[in-house]
C-alpha cells in the first residue's frame, strides 16, 4: 500500500533520485565491538556527495517541493491576516482573559524556543564530544533552530498589548526616560534568547561558508555566482583558511554550548520567578531544558524523515543517525517525565497547600484532558524505543516524533494555563479557551516555520558536506586500517594455526 | 462654508440658543446640498457639535460656566471670574434624589459646570453621606446618549419630532377643555403635590393618579389597619440589638436602607468596644436578600408562608390576636423547627432594644402584627419612632390603575397625561393591556427621560429632565423637606414635571424655579431669600422631619385578610423581586449598572429565575439552562441559577430586564455598550408574568418545567463550575474551603464577643507558616505610608463602591459578552462566598477586593518596562503610557486585582458620555493595564490642598470614592505613619489580618473579620 502510494508519487519527487527512495534501507545500527559502522553507507566518494546535496539545489525544484512550499507559504499567510487583526483590534481577539493573562502566544513561544535547542545542541555540544554522527544532521538542525527562534521571536512581539511599543523592551537609549527593569524574567528573556539567536545564526552561517563557496564553484547562473560568491565570504579552500575556519568553529562551539543550556532556563524563569503555583518551582530550568532538547529532536527527525526520502538522502541520513536521534529522544523524555513526577512529589513534600492544589488540579482538574495528552505524548510514547526494531521503523519514529511535537505543545499549554486558570484566588478562577486568531496564528507560525525551511533547502547546501567529506576520509582510513588489521590478524592465525601444528 | 444665516430673515436678530439658529430651513438644506447622505444626528443626537450648540445655550441661559447655580437671566462674560471659582476645581451643589417617593440629599460634584460625581450629603438629618449605586450611576443617566432628546407626535405620517412651542400649547389646550387624567409616578415633592391639587382644581373633570410597579402601600395600609391612619415607620437599627426582618430588606431595598446601613453597622462595630455588644439579625425570607445575606439567623420560607410564621411569632411574643387568628396559629404545623420560638425568646428578652420589620411584598395584615409586634415588645420610642404620611389618603397603586381604567373605559379620560411611569412596560393589565387603555384615549401624552414602551404608543412623547438639570424638592424617609436644583442647563433642552404640568393649568408656563420657591416660601421663618440661600446651600430645610414624638395608639383591628393569609397554600410560588441594580427597570439604559454584578448571585447584564438548588436538581438543570415558568396562563422561559438558600417551593425573578426602549424589534441584539440603546433586549420582562394579583399578594403561583436549551448568563465570579465534579473528590473542595477560609475569616459568637477570644480564633483561622524573611534588604518608608481596612463584618456586599470607583476612575463598561469572557474592568471585586454545609441555608460572606498595594509588591517585579512602580508613600502606582501590555503583573498577582483593556474599552464615547468622565483620571487606552490606586488623584488633590492652606493632612483628609460611598463606612483608609488615625487603629484590631500575608507580599489592605452572632439550635 504504502509502496503504491510511493509509487505513484514518484513522478513528484525527482525521478533520478527516487531509486535512492525506493531502494531498501541500508541497516547500518548493528553493534560490534570491534568495527566502527558506516556514517555514510552505499557506494559514495567525495564526488557523489557533493553531487547529491548541490544537485538539491542546483536542478529545477520538483514538484513536491513545489507543493509543499506553496502549502506552508499559504498557512504563511494566515499570519499576514491575523497580526494585522490582532494589531488592529487588540489581544482581545485572543480568548485571554483576567486570570489568564498569558494564552497560546507564550505557549507557542516556549514551544518554539523549545524546537530551538536541538541545532545548536547537535553542532555545538555534539561537535565538542566528536560525535561525528552529526555531521549529516547539523545544517538542517540548524537552520531549524534558526527558523524556531524566529518563530519564537515573533510571538513575544505581538502578544504584548502594545505591539508598536514592544521595543520598549530593548535597553535603548531614549528621551523618553524609559529604560528597561532589570529585575524582571521578561527582559532576561530578551537578551537570552536575542544572544541565542545571534550565536546560533553566526555559527551556521560559519560552518556553512565552505560548502558556501563549493555552491559558487559550481554555479553556472551569473545572478548564483554572484549571491554564493558574496555569501562565501572568498573561502578558498587554503591551508590556512581551514586552519582558522577549524580553530574558530571550536572557539564558537565552546561559545555556544552554555547557551544551549541558558536560554532555556531563562525562558523557564519566566514561570519560575514569578509566584503563581504550579510555577514558582526550582526544578523549571533543568526540566525545560530536558524538554527542549526533547523536542528540537523531535522536530529535527520530523523533518529529516521526509527529507532524506524527497532529497535521495539516505544514505547519507542513515538508519544510525536516526536510531541515535531516538535514543536521545527516548532519554530526554524520561528526564522530562521524571520532572514531572518530581514536580508531584516537591508539591506534596513541601506542604504548601495551593502548590499541592495546583497540581492535584493539573492532573484531574478542568484541564485534565491537556494534562494526559502531554503525559501519553512525552511520558509514554517515547517508550517504544526500547525496542530496537521500532527506534529503527521509519514509520514508527516519524509518527513518535509527531506525538513528541505535540506533547510539547501541551505541555506548555498546561504550565501556562492551568496554572493562571486556577491560582490562589478562587473567586477569580476561570476556564481559558482559544478564539479563532489564537489557532490561526499559531498554524501561521507552522507555516512561516516550513516556508523558511522549504527555502533552506531550495537555496542552501542542506547537509554539511565539506564535513561529510571528512566523515568519509575517516571511514575508507578506519575501514583500510580494519580490513589491515584483518590481513593481519589472519596471517596471524594461520601462523599460529601452522605454530600450533607443530 | 458660507453662513447662510446672516442673509436670512433672523438677521441679527437676537437668539434663545445655537440649537435653534441652527435648525433653520435653509440651513438643513444647504447641509443636504454639502453632505448628501449626512449622518442626521449631526442635528438629531448628541454629536460633538450639537452638543457644543446645547452648552453654548446653557451658558447663555444660565448665564456662565456654573450652569444654574444663580438663575439670572443676564448673560455674562466670563472675562471676569466669579468669585470663590477657579477653573478645574470642582465645586459641590446639594440636591436630591427620589426613588421610591422617598428623597435621599446628594452632594453633586461639578467640573466646570458638568457635574461628574453624586456623593451623599453628609450634613442632610437623615442621612449618613453614603450612596447607593444607583445614586453613583446617575450620573452616567443623565449623560446617557439614549435619552430621548426631543418632543415627538405622532401624525398622519408617523412618527415626527416636534418642537416645545407646540406641545405646550397642545397641552395647555388640554387643559383648558378638561377631562385630563394624570397617570405620575408617586413623589413626595410637595411642589408636584401643589401642582396637582391645582391642576385637580382649576380643569375641569381632571383625575390624578399613580402608579410605581415597586411601592410601600402595604405599609401604609397596614400601620391605617393598626393605628387608625397611615404612619411610617423610621427605625434606628443602631438600638436593635435584635432585629427580625420578615421578608424585609432594610439594608438594600429600602427607601431608607442607607440610614438602615450606617446604623446597624454603627451597632455591629460596637462589638470592637470595651464592652463588646453584637446585634442579631434574623431574616425571614424566600429568596437571599443582602439583608438575608448578612443575617445572623437565616429560615428560608416562602414568601406565601411568612404571614403565618408572623402571626406565630406574634402569638409567640405575647400579641392578643383574634380568636379565629389565634386558633389558627394555635392548630398550624410548627414550620420552622422550633425557630420561631427562639426568635421569640430572643425578642422578649431584648424587649426595647428589638425591631420587627416587614417587606413590602408582604400584605397589610404583616405589616399590622409587626407593628403590634414593635408596640408589644417597647421597640417604639427606642428603635422605632413614626412620621406622618403625607397625602396618606389615597388609594393604593393598584386600585388606583383600576380607577383610571374605569375612566378611560367610561369616556371620562379626553387627555392622559403619563408623568414619568412606564404602565406599558410595569403596570398589570387592567382587562386590557394598557397598550389599549392608551390608545382609547383621544389624546395621550407621555413626559419620560426616554422614548420607551410607553412613549412610543401615546400620540405625544416629551422629553423629561434629569434630576440633574431641574429644580424640584422631596421629603427625606423622616420628612425631611430636601431641596433640588440643577447642575447643569437640560442637555436636550427637556422640560421637568412641574413644569409640565404648569404648562397644563398655566397660561405662561412657570419655570420649576419659580414654582418650587413659590411652593416653598411659606416654610422660611424669617426672610426668605436668606432662608432660600440656605436651603440651597445646605440642601433640606432644617426641622421639617414629620416624626411624631410619641407612639400611636393602636386602635384599629388586624385587617380582614390576616386569618385568609394563614391558610397554606401549596406548590410553588413566584416572588418579583426589584432588582439590585435596575430597580424597576428605570435604570436599564445605565452601563454601569447593567454591569454591575447582583451583590448575590454575581450575575450581570441579566435577571434569572433564582431557584433552589433541590429544585435544580428535581428539574435537572443547571445555572443557565432555560425552564418554563407559567403564571395564570402567562408563559416565560428563562435561565436559571441555583441559588443556595433560595427557599425550594419559591422561584424569584428579578423585575426590570427586557426592556424596549428602542424602535428596534425584539429579539437579542447586541449588548455590546456603544449602542446607546443598551437596555434593549437585556434580560427577560418578568412583568409579563405579574399580574394585578400579585402585584396585590405579592406573589403568584407558578407552575415550573425544564425548558428547552440554555442561555449564557454572564458572571463575574465562578465563571465556569469550580470544580468539576466528577473529576475531583472531597478532598480538593475541602482544600479549597480552608484557603477561604483564610481569605473571609468568621468568628462565630454570642451577643457579647470576647475580644481575645475572637482574636485567637481570628489568627487560628489563618495559614500556618514559619516567620517570614525577606531576602533582600527591603524599601523603607519615611513618610506617609498609606493605607486601607475593609471590615468584612459590616460589609453588605451592596456594591456602591463599585460603581463608585467606576464613577470617580472613569472605568469601562465592556459589555455581557466581554465580561462573561473574564474581562470586566471593575476595579473593585466583591467576592461573594457561601458558607457551611446547608446548601438550601448557607451564610453569605463578602469581600471587597482590590488592589492590596503590597509593599512588596508581586506585579512590579516582573514588569519589563517598569511601568507598575512603587512611590515613597508605599503605593503601586501604574504608569499607564508606559505599560505595553505583557499582563506579567496580572499573572503574579495573587488576588488577581488587575483589570486589562483588551479592547480599545473607551473608544469613540459619545460627547455627552465625554462630559461625565472625571476629568483628574486618565482614559485607559487599549492594551493598558490598569488597577485600584486607592484614589491617588484623591490624596494628591488633598496634598495640594493643605499645602495651600500652609497645613499638614490630617485624619480623614483622602477619602477614596470606595469609602466615601460605603453605606456601611466598612472602607477604612488613611495615614499609617500617623498612629492615631482611624486607619492604623483598624489595623490593629484583635480582628484585622491580611489576605495572603504568607507570601509576604505586605499588603497594605487589612480585612476585619466578620462576626456572626448565630442562635443554636441548643439555645433559647
Amino acid at each position: 500500500m504504502i509502496k503504491r502510494l510511493l509509487a505513484a508519487l514518484s513522478p513528484v519527487v525527482r525521478p533520478e533520485l527516487t531509486g535512492n527512495a525506493e531502494s531498501p534501507e541500508i541497516d547500518n545500527t548493528a553493534y560490534s565491538p570491534d568495527t566502527r559502522v558506516d556514517l555514510i553507507t552505499g557506494e559514495n566518494d567525495n564526488t557523489t556527495i557533493t553531487d547529491k546535496v548541490c544537485s538539491i539545489v542546483e536542478e529545477k525544484p520538483t514538484i513536491g517541493w513545489w507543493g509543499f512550499f506553496l502549502l506552508a507559504f499559504s498557512v504563511l499567510g494566515l499570519l499576514g491576516v491575523f497580526i494585522p487583526f490582532l494589531i488592529f483590534w487588540g489581544v482581545g481577539t485572543w480568548g485571554v482573559n483576567n486570570p489568564v493573562g498569558w494564552g497560546y502566544a507564550i505557549v507557542n513561544f516556549v514551544f518554539w524556543v523549545g524546537i530551538g535547542h536541538a541545532g545548536t545542541l547537535i553542532s555545538a555540544i555534539l561537535f565538542l564530544f566528536r560525535q561525528k554522527w552529526r555531521t549529516s544532521i547539523n545544517r538542517a538542525a540548524e537552520a531549524m533552530t534558526i527558523f524556531a527562534v524566529i518563530c519564537a521571536g515573533m510571538f513575544p512581539g505581538i502578544h504584548v498589548g502594545r505591539a508598536w511599543f514592544a521595543y520598549w523592551m530593548f535597553p535603548l537609549p531614549n528621551q523618553m526616560e524609559l529604560w528597561p527593569n532589570f529585575r524582571s524574567p521578561l527582559l532576561w528573556d530578551v537578551f537570552a534568547v536575542g544572544t541565542y539567536f545571534t550565536v546560533s545564526l553566526l555559527f551556521w552561517y560559519m560552518g556553512m561558508i565552505p560548502d558556501l563557496a563549493t555552491l559558487r564553484d559550481r554555479a553556472k547562473h551569473t545572478v548564483r555566482k554572484i549571491a554564493y560568491g558574496a555569501l562565501s565570504l572568498g573561502w578558498t579552500g587554503s591551508n590556512r583558511q581551514w586552519h582558522v575556519y577549524e580553530r574558530s568553529y571550536l572557539l564558537l562551539a565552546a561559545l555556544a554550548t552554555p547557551l544551549v543550556l541558558s536560554v532555556h532556563s531563562v525562558v523557564s524563569f519566566d514561570f519560575a520567578v514569578s509566584q503563581v503555583p504550579g510555577w514558582h518551582t526550582t526544578i523549571f530550568p533543568p526540566y525545560f531544558v530536558a524538554g527542549a532538547i526533547f523536542s528540537g529532536f523531535a522536530m529535527v527527525l520530523t523533518l529529516l524523515v521526509p527529507a532524506r526520502q524527497l532529497f535521495g538522502l539516505k544514505d547519507v541520513i542513515t538508519l544510525k543517525h536516526l536510531e541515535n536521534m531516538n535514543k536521545i529522544i527516548m532519554l530526554t523524555g524520561m528526564l522530562v517525565g521524571y520532572a514531572y513526577s518530581q514536580e508531584f512529589f516537591m508539591a506534596w513534600y513541601g506542604g504548601v497547600k495551593v502548590e499541592k492544589f495546583a497540581f492535584i488540579n493539573r492532573a484531574f482538574g478542568q484541564y485534565a484532558w491537556a494534562y494526559w495528552i502531554m503525559v501519553s505524548c512525552n511520558v509514554l510514547a517515547p517508550q517504544i524505543f526500547w525496542f530496537k526494531k521500532m527506534r529503527t521503523n521509519i514509520w514508527v519514529m516519524f509518527v513518535v516524533s509527531i506525538f513528541v511535537n505535540i506533547g510539547m505543545w501541551f505541555e506548555r499549554f498546561v504550565i501556562t494555563v492551568t496554572s493562571l486558570a486556577n491560582d490562589y484566588t478562587s473567586s477569580a478562577w476561570d476556564y481559558y479557551s482559544p478564539k479563532l486568531a489564537d489557532v490561526m496564528i499559531m498554524l501561521g507560525a507552522f507555516g512561516l516555520f516550513f516556508t523558511l525551511f522549504a527555502l533552506f533547502c531550495r537555496f542552501l547546501p542542506f547537509i554539511a558536506m565539506s564535513e561529510v567529506r571528512g566523515v568519509l576520509a575517516e571511514q575508507a582510513q578506519s575501514r583500510a586500517a580494519a580490513s589491515a588489521r584483518h590481513s593481519s590478524e589472519a596471517t596471524a592465525d594461520s601462523a599460529s594455526a601452522s605454530q600450533g601444528e607443530n | 462654508m458660507k453662513n447662510t444665516q446672516q442673509n436670512s430673515s433672523q438677521g441679527k436678530a437676537l437668539w434663545r440658543s445655537l440649537d435653534e439658529f441652527a435648525d433653520t430651513a435653509e440651513f438643513k438644506a444647504l447641509v443636504e446640498k454639502e453632505f448628501p447622505n449626512h449622518a442626521p444626528e449631526l442635528f438629531h443626537s448628541t454629536s460633538r457639535r450639537h452638543f457644543l450648540k446645547v452648552m453654548g445655550a446653557s451658558v447663555a441661559l444660565a448665564g456662565g460656566l456654573a450652569g444654574c447655580r444663580w438663575p439670572q437671566q443676564q448673560i455674562l462674560p466670563h472675562t471676569s471670574r466669579p468669585e470663590g471659582r477657579s477653573p478645574g476645581v470642582p465645586v459641590s451643589y446639594a440636591s436630591c434624589w427620589e426613588q421610591q417617593e422617598v428623597a435621599e440629599g446628594v452632594l453633586v460634584t461639578s467640573y466646570d459646570g458638568r457635574p461628574i460625581r453624586v456623593d451623599g450629603n453628609g450634613d442632610h438629618p437623615s442621612h449618613s453621606g453614603s450612596t447607593t449605586a444607583q445614586m453613583q450611576a446617575s450620573v452616567l443617566g443623565m449623560y446617557d446618549p439614549g435619552r430621548s432628546s426631543q418632543p415627538s407626535h405622532v401624525t398622519a405620517d408617523g412618527h415626527a419630532t416636534a418642537d416645545w412651542n407646540r406641545a405646550i400649547s397642545a397641552l395647555r389646550t388640554a387643559g383648558r377643555s378638561g377631562k385630563v387624567a394624570v397617570l405620575a409616578a408617586p413623589s413626595s415633592s410637595m411642589a408636584l403635590t401643589a401642582m396637582r391639587n391645582r391642576l385637580l382644581r382649576e380643569v375641569a373633570d381632571s383625575s390624578w393618579h399613580e402608579w410605581a410597579p415597586l411601592h410601600r402601600d402595604s405599609e401604609r395600609l397596614g400601620t391605617e389597619q393598626l393605628f387608625g391612619r397611615p404612619m411610617r415607620p423610621v427605625a434606628d437599627l443602631s438600638a436593635a440589638q435584635v432585629l427580625v426582618c420578615l421578608d424585609a430588606d432594610p439594608l438594600m431595598n429600602h427607601p431608607a436602607s442607607l440610614q438602615h446601613s450606617s446604623d446597624w453597622a454603627a451597632l455591629r462595630t460596637s462589638a470592637d468596644d470595651d464592652e463588646p455588644i453584637l446585634s442579631r439579625v434574623w431574616s425571614v425570607e424566600s429568596t437571599l436578600s443582602v439583608t438575608g445575606g448578612v443575617a445572623d439567623v437565616r429560615i428560608p420560607a416562602r414568601t406565601a408562608d411568612i404571614p403565618r410564621i408572623a402571626a406565630q411569632l406574634a402569638a409567640a411574643t405575647g400579641v392578643q390576636l383574634p380568636a379565629d387568628v389565634a386558633a389558627a396559629v394555635a392548630s398550624a404545623p410548627p414550620s420552622t423547627d422550633g425557630r420561631i420560638q427562639q426568635m421569640a425568646a430572643d425578642l422578649k428578652s431584648h424587649q426595647g432594644s428589638c425591631l420587627l420589620m416587614a417587606g413590602d411584598r408582604q400584605p397589610a395584615e404583616v405589616h399590622a402584627l409587626v407593628h403590634a409586634m414593635n408596640v408589644a415588645l417597647g421597640a417604639v420610642g427606642k428603635t422605632l419612632s413614626y412620621a406622618e404620611v403625607a397625602h396618606g389618603e389615597r388609594p393604593a397603586h393598584i386600585d388606583d390603575l383600576q380607577r383610571l381604567a374605569d375612566r378611560i373605559g367610561q369616556g371620562e379620560v379626553e387627555t392622559l397625561l403619563l408623568i414619568g411611569v412606564n404602565p406599558v412596560y410595569d403596570a398589570p393589565s387592567i382587562g386590557k393591556s394598557w397598550k389599549d387603555l392608551i390608545g382609547q384615549v383621544p389624546l395621550s401624552m407621555h413626559l419620560g427621560l426616554y422614548d420607551d414602551e410607553t412613549g412610543g404608543v401615546c400620540q405625544w412623547h416629551l422629553n423629561q429632565t434629569h434630576f440633574l438639570e431641574e429644580w424640584g424638592d422631596g421629603r427625606s424617609w423622616d420628612g425631611t423637606v430636601t431641596l433640588r436644583q440643577p447642575l447643569i442647563a437640560p442637555l436636550y433642552s427637556g422640560r421637568s414635571a412641574l413644569e409640565v404640568i404648569s404648562a397644563v393649568v398655566d397660561d405662561e408656563a412657570k419655570s420649576g424655579h419659580d414654582i418650587v420657591r413659590g411652593v416653598l416660601q411659606p416654610l422660611a421663618q424669617k426672610d426668605f431669600e436668606s432662608s432660600w440661600k440656605k436651603w440651597l446651600h445646605d440642601g433640606f430645610v432644617a426641622g421639617t422631619s414629620n416624626t411624631v414624638a410619641s407612639a400611636p395608639d393602636v386602635t384599629g383591628g388586624w385587617g380582614p385578610g390576616l386569618e385568609g393569609s394563614m391558610q397554606t397554600v401549596s406548590g410553588k410560588e413566584i416572588v418579583f423581586l426589584p432588582d439590585h441594580s435596575l430597580f424597576d427597570g428605570r435604570h436599564a439604559n445605565n452601563g454601569w449598572l447593567q454591569e454591575l454584578p447582583d451583590p448575590i448571585t454575581k450575575v450581570a447584564w441579566d435577571n434569572c429565575a433564582l431557584i433552589s438548588p433541590v429544585l435544580g436538581s428535581e428539574l435537572g438543570v443547571k445555572n443557565g439552562d432555560l425552564i418554563d415558568l407559567s403564571v395564570a396562563g402567562a408563559n416565560l422561559s428563562m435561565p436559571a441559577f441555583l441559588l443556595p438558600g433560595q427557599n425550594r417551593d419559591s422561584i424569584g425573578v428579578a423585575l426590570g430586564y427586557g426592556r424596549l426602549i428602542s424602535d428596534r424589534a425584539a429579539g437579542r441584539l447586541s449588548r455590546k455598550p456603544s449602542l446607546y440603546q443598551i437596555a434593549d433586549g437585556v434580560g427577560f420582562d418578568t412583568y409579563a408574568l405579574r399580574d394585578a394579583d400579585a402585584v396585590r399578594a405579592g406573589y403568584a403561583s407558578v407552575s415550573v418545567s425544564r425548558g428547552e436549551g440554555n442561555y449564557p448568563l454572564a458572571t463575574t465570579q465562578d465563571h465556569n463550575p469550580v470544580r468539576p465534579e466528577e473529576f475531583m473528590g472531597d478532598l480538593e473542595f475541602n482544600e479549597e474551603q480552608r484557603k477561604i477560609g483564610e481569605f473571609v475569616r468568621v468568628v462565630d459568637t454570642g451577643f457579647n464577643p470576647d475580644s481575645s477570644e475572637v482574636k485567637a480564633q481570628v489568627e487560628e483561622a489563618g495559614p500556618h507558616h514559619p516567620d517570614l524573611e525577606s531576602p533582600w534588604t527591603e524599601h523603607e518608608y519615611r513618610g506617609r505610608r498609606w493605607a486601607m481596612s475593609i471590615d468584612l463584618n459590616v460589609c453588605t456586599g451592596c456594591s456602591s463602591c463599585v460603581v463608585a470607583c467606576q464613577s470617580e476612575n472613569n472605568i469601562a463598561v465592556v459589555g455581557k459578552d466581554e465580561l462573561a469572557y473574564g474581562r470586566e474592568m471593575h476595579w473593585i471585586r466583591i467576592d461573594r462566598y457561601f458558607r457551611g454545609d446547608d446548601v438550601e441555608n448557607p451564610e453569605v460572606v463578602h469581600q471587597p477586593l482590590t488592589c492590596n498595594q503590597c509593599e512588596n509588591a508581586p506585579c512590579e517585579q516582573v514588569c519589563p518596562v517598569a511601568a507598575t512602580v512603587h512611590n515613597e508613600e508605599g503605593l503601586n502606582d501604574m504608569v499607564y503610557n508606559r505599560c505595553i501590555g505583557t499582563r506579567y503583573c496580572s499573572n503574579n498577582c495573587p488576588y488577581k486585582v488587575r483589570r486589562f483593556n483588551y479592547f480599545n474599552n473607551t473608544k469613540n464615547p459619545s460627547a455627552t458620555e465625554q462630559m461625565g468622565y472625571n476629568p483628574d483620571v486618565t482614559v485607559r487606552a487599549r492594551g493598558v493595564m490598569e488597577k485600584c490606586t486607592y484614589c491617588v488623584q484623591r490624596i494628591n488633590r488633598s496634598k495640594i490642598k493643605a499645602n495651600n492652606e500652609k497645613r499638614d493632612l490630617v485624619d480623614g483628609d483622602v477619602m477614596p470614592a470606595c469609602a466615601q460611598s460605603c453605606p456601611t463606612h466598612a472602607i477604612t483608609f488613611g495615614d499609617l505613619s500617623d498612629p492615631k488615625s482611624q486607619v492604623s487603629l483598624t489595623q490593629k484590631s484583635h480582628r484585622a489580618y491580611k489576605m495572603l500575608a504568607e507570601l509576604n507580599v505586605k499588603p497594605r489592605t487589612s480585612f476585619l473579620a466578620k462576626l456572626r452572632n448565630p442562635a443554636t439550635r441548643e439555645e433559647g
